[in-house]
């Protein structure tokens, strides 16, 4: 538990809260278990939770067509102290990826709607976390976009060489 | 006494005979019939669809290895961003 509190304090999405405005905000949520191979949540779905990995890894899945076969790829891969699911903060709260279980993992969940009522009561707590989020989501897009970038460049060599 | 002797091999050679073309005692019960093979359709078209499927699983685990490098070298441009270090080269076969 004090494991669970400590890795919560130190996580993607609480880091620098402490104290009661911290306890209060892990009183929002749960721990939940997810079996290896388990759907967090599907891409386009109502997003309607934000998680920490506990224990455990999570693949982020895209949709791919190959050969007019939809597979699921992997673009991203979650160990304990990340977070993910939230776009549950963000609108239009809809899931963007899907996220599945890779080996049996333990997730601490947060209900979007009583963590935004929460920190609409503690702005100084909403502030950092909505700090926190935006340095996972301005990474997440600095990656996507120079990934995008490489990818045009060999568009272009393929191409214009 | 040498009759005797001569219907009594007459006898065996006769139980021995029998017993190897397969005829048994009257109250045997009938074996049963031996299930007839199963038609199977040509064995190329599961051969086909196993090769597709081990293909597909590779294709995969190669656009998953992609996106892990690629990753990788994209996470170098995000800690020190200049052209060169997002040009980085991976060994992804499907990058080169």
């Amino acid at each position: 538990m004090r494991d669970e509190a400590a890795l919560l304090a130190g996580s993607e999405l609480l880091r620098g809260i402490d104290g009661p405005i911290l306890d209060r905000l892990t009183e929002l949520g749960r721990s939940a278990s997810a079996p290896s191979g388990s759907a967090l949540f599907r891409l386009g779905e109502a997003a309607e939770n934000v998680y920490v990995v506990l224990r455990g890894r999570v693949a982020l899945t895209l949709p791919i067509e190959i050969r007019a076969v939809q597979q699921d790829v992997t673009v991203d891969e979650k160990g304990p102290g990340d977070v993910l699911g939230w776009s549950a903060l963000v609108p239009p709260h809809r899931a963007t990826l899907s996220a599945r279980a890779i080996i049996d993992s333990e997730l601490f969940l947060f209900p979007a709607a009583a963590m935004a009522r929460a920190m609409r009561d503690e702005p100084a707590a909403g502030l950092q976390v909505m700090s926190n989020l935006a340095s996972v989501v301005g990474r997440r897009m600095h990656l996507v976009q120079a990934m995008w970038l490489r990818e045009l460049q060999r568009l272009v060599a393929t191409r214009y060489a | 006494m040498l009759a005797t002797v001569a219907v009594i091999g007459l006898v065996v050679f006769v139980a021995v005979v029998g017993l190897a073309l397969g005829l048994g005692p009257p109250d045997e019960l009938p074996a049963e019939p031996r299930p007839r093979p199963v038609e199977r359709p040509p064995s190329a078209f599961f051969v086909a669809e196993k090769k597709t499927e081990v293909q597909m699983e590779i294709l995969l685990a190669r656009l998953e290895q992609h996106v892990r490098q690629e990753r990788a070298a994209v996470e170098m441009f995000h800690d020190d961003p200049s052209a060169a270090s997002l040009r980085g080269q991976t060994s992804s076969p499907l990058a080169n």
